[in-house]
């Protein structure tokens, strides 16, 4: 069952991603460990760091409190994993 | 907490004629300003926007949200962190989503500007903005400032 959960949060961040950084790739195509940001990355820059910031806080329930854990966090989808499983059950979106 | 209401604007505002698009603070909430701004029938903008029925660019109604915004800001982190109210230059323009204009902003038309900041994450402030023509709703639209490394702050 914890995998299952796991799977599916992966499947769920990389979807909160393509929807509010508004890219458009699809969301199976980013890879687990691939950078967000910077060279050979997904492509986002910093200021939809923000976005992630309030979607990561909405749908997830996991509140990033400064910009130094969002520099620790906001690294890869497999980092937002972490720290959802970290800090919450992962509420379902609304 | 220091008081905006009745202080020059340009004690407010890094801004300068002929680029100031607010008058003064007209109410104060947590995390959220009102400002206010006359339309001189005199305008310079209006001779060309447009000679023969003028009305405020929307760029400029904008820009009344973006500098409500910088006080709004200011205020958030006067409020969060102490930080003095005056002379709040460092913030800039980001991001612009989502702005409608629905109806046109005429001369002798007094605009309010409702900015509330929204999310706060070093060193951007998403703000939700509204403005309004004697009650009814003229532009709204989210912004995000970034606030300058070392600004005035």
């Amino acid at each position: 069952m914890e995998q299952g959960n796991e799977i599916d949060f992966y499947d769920r961040v990389k979807k909160m991603i393509v929807k509010v950084v508004r890219l458009k790739i699809p969301p199976e195509s980013i890879k687990n460990t691939q950078p967000l940001f910077g060279a050979g990355g997904v492509g986002l820059d910093s200021l939809d760091a923000l976005e992630l910031v309030v979607a990561l806080e909405k749908e997830f329930g996991a509140r990033i409190p400064d910009a130094d854990v969002g520099r620790k966090v906001l690294v890869s989808v497999e980092t937002i994993v972490k720290f959802i499983e970290d800090n919450n059950s992962g509420k379902s979106p609304q | 907490m220091e008081s905006l209401l009745n202080k020059d604007i340009r004690e407010l505002l890094p801004h300068r004629e002929p680029f100031i698009f607010i008058d003064k603070v007209v109410s104060v909430e947590p995390g959220c300003i009102v400002a206010s701004k006359y339309i001189k029938k005199d305008e310079e903008y209006f001779k060309g926007h447009f000679p023969d029925e003028p009305l405020m660019p929307g760029v400029l109604i904008v820009e009344s949200m973006a500098q409500t915004s910088g006080i709004a800001c200011a205020l958030h982190l006067n409020e969060q962190k102490n930080i003095s109210l005056k002379h709040p230059g460092g913030y800039f323009l980001s991001r612009i989503s989502d702005v409608k204009f629905k109806y046109a902003v005429l001369p002798g038309d007094t605009l309010t500007i409702k900015a509330r900041v929204a999310q706060y994450f070093e060193p951007f402030f998403k703000t939700e903005v509204v403005c309004k023509v004697n009650g009814r709703i003229v532009a709204e639209g989210e912004l995000v400032l970034t606030k300058q490394k070392g600004g005035a702050v």
